[in-house]
């Protein structure tokens, strides 16, 4: 089972037509079985087109040119899968209304429809169903109407039918977005207990989920890798970002962190991976 | 221009009420958020400030009109309202096309000029002859507040306008603002990104179960962060942090 989700990238590229810019210009990097990584950058960086390509959307969809390969649990896809590989990779979309299926009347059967769906036993599909609302923190929602949610509760239950089925890798396109302050503390708690039995990458315009959860954080500007490596690098590097991302509230709180402080600051600082 | 609202109630279903009760009153020239849970009313709000809903009981009054009363095309030249999700009201064939729509739909006498300087305020000149839905759904996001603010209107409300975008279109964002509010525009703001707001805005409402649970400015808020809690306010880390460490 070792390096069974693994995800290796070697030298990827890719344009969505001949004559567009590279939307990834060879990009390498190796997120360990296991882990959690970020991948950050502005608008138009290319972090939608990576998970795409990650999870075979791209491949299965576009008919853009790419070069390189992409390893994914052991097996070599060049340049990236040609198929979805659901429910071996999981992508939650970044506009949860898309990711909702519409054919279900309540949030529960919608969640119950993933599971029906990769042919679970029948009598494991209400209780994994229950499960992972209790687990999102929205137990209350099972029997409202998928439609009738608000942006929040939508992009929450979208982020639920992804994770029931449980993937081994998990690709997730900026799930915060809508969510309150309590359910992102819930969706961080939630990735955390998913990491070891999956690797999870997902796109953050902010950097509190990233600082918090992620082990790895991978920067993107222009389809090009502007950053991969530990968290604690990237924590130590912050302004050579602040061009890119909006690091400097960062930079002060980690500047202040590697100083001598209270036992309370030392525990976060730890947290974050500066100490 | 001011908007009131006064007694305000909301049920989409006889019996369950969303909203109860609310009274408030927005003034010429301020930026009001609005926080609170997922599903907590706040979109609803929204929906019911420029007629689209009309309240159960209590009224609403933008400019003086009756929002229960009063048609939404006639609403629509003192109010915008911007949806959470750009594909909602996205409808034009090309981005200028979407910019000019309602500029000219409310009858701007010198709606060339206004759309030509938010084209440059939001910095879309290269995008303006693509169809909205070639664009990146940040930039889409974008595309709908630009819209907005073509429109002039005297009092404007977005539904999460900062969710999904980055440093630079943020950074964008707020100039626009900053230019509405020295303009005397009222600006009313859904949204959980209080680090982007907080610093912008004259008053913070807690929405919860319904009801306003809190109201003050951002410094008084900032200070009652255990008691904000209780209504799923959560300040983010940085802000935390940014306390804890001085």
């Amino acid at each position: 089972m070792e390096g069974f989700m693994e995800i290796a990238v070697k030298d990827l590229s890719f344009h969505y037509t001949e004559s567009s810019d590279a939307a990834l210009s060879s990009l390498t990097f190796t997120i360990p079985s296991g882990s959690c990584c970020a991948i950050l950058g502005p608008t138009g960086a290319g972090k939608t087109t990576l998970l795409y390509a990650l999870s075979g959307a791209l491949g299965a969809y576009s008919s853009g040119l790419g070069t390189g390969s992409v390893r994914i649990g052991g097996e070599e896809f060049n340049p990236f899968p040609k198929n979805v590989l659901f429910p071996r990779v999981g992508l939650a979309l970044q506009e949860p209304h898309v990711q909702i299926s519409g054919l279900r009347e309540t949030v529960l059967e919608e969640i119950q429809f993933t599971l029906e769906n990769i042919g679970l036993d029948e009598d494991l599909v209400e209780s994994g169903a229950i499960d992972i609302l209790k687990q999102m923190g929205i137990l209350h929602l099972a029997e409202r109407k998928p439609g009738s949610l608000s942006g929040g509760e939508m992009q929450r239950v979208a982020l639920a039918s992804l994770l029931v089925a449980r993937p081994p890798i998990i690709l997730l396109d900026e799930p915060v977005t809508s969510i309150d302050g309590p359910g992102c503390l819930t969706l961080a708690r939630t990735i955390v207990s998913f990491k070891k039995k999956s690797t999870v990458l997902f796109t953050d315009t902010g950097l509190d989920l990233s600082l918090s959860v992620a082990d790895w954080i991978l920067v993107l500007t222009a389809g090009h890798q502007l950053f991969f490596g530990e968290k604690k690098l990237f924590l130590q590097n912050l302004q050579s970002f602040s061009e890119v991302l909006q690091t400097h509230t960062w930079e002060s709180i980690s500047n202040k962190l590697l100083l001598p402080g209270t036992n309370r600051q030392r525990r976060f600082a730890r947290a974050l991976g500066i100490q | 221009m001011t908007i009131t609202l006064d007694k305000v109630s909301f049920s989409y279903s006889p019996g369950i009420p969303v909203l109860r009760d609310i009274s408030f009153t927005l003034r010429e020239g301020e930026l009001i958020l609005i926080v609170g849970r997922n599903g907590a009313g706040k979109s609803t709000l929204l929906k019911l400030l420029n007629g689209i809903l009309k309240p159960t009981s209590g009224e609403i009054s933008v400019a003086g009109l009756r929002t229960a009363v009063t048609p939404t095309s006639e609403l629509a030249k003192h109010i915008c309202v911007t949806f959470q999700n750009p594909s909602d009201q996205i409808f034009a064939s090309t981005v200028r096309e979407e910019i000019e729509f309602g500029s000219k739909n409310i009858g701007r006498a010198n709606a060339e000029a206004i759309v030509e300087n938010t084209v440059q305020l939001f910095g879309l000149s290269r995008l303006t002859n693509k169809h909205p839905y070639d664009l990146l759904p940040a930039q889409r996001k974008l595309l709908t507040i630009a819209s907005a603010v073509a429109m002039e209107t005297a009092a404007l409300a977005f539904d999460e306008p900062t969710a999904g975008l980055s440093k630079d279109e943020r950074l964008t964002v707020a100039r626009a603002f900053k230019s509405l509010l020295a303009k005397r525009h009222t600006i009313v703001i859904v949204s959980h990104d209080l680090q982007f707001f907080l610093p912008l805005c004259n008053r913070v409402f807690v929405i919860s179960g319904g009801e306003v649970k809190h109201e003050s400015g951002p410094g008084e808020f900032l200070g009652k962060a255990v008691v904000l809690r209780q209504w799923g306010v959560k300040f983010p880390l940085s802000y935390r942090l940014q306390k804890l460490v001085g």
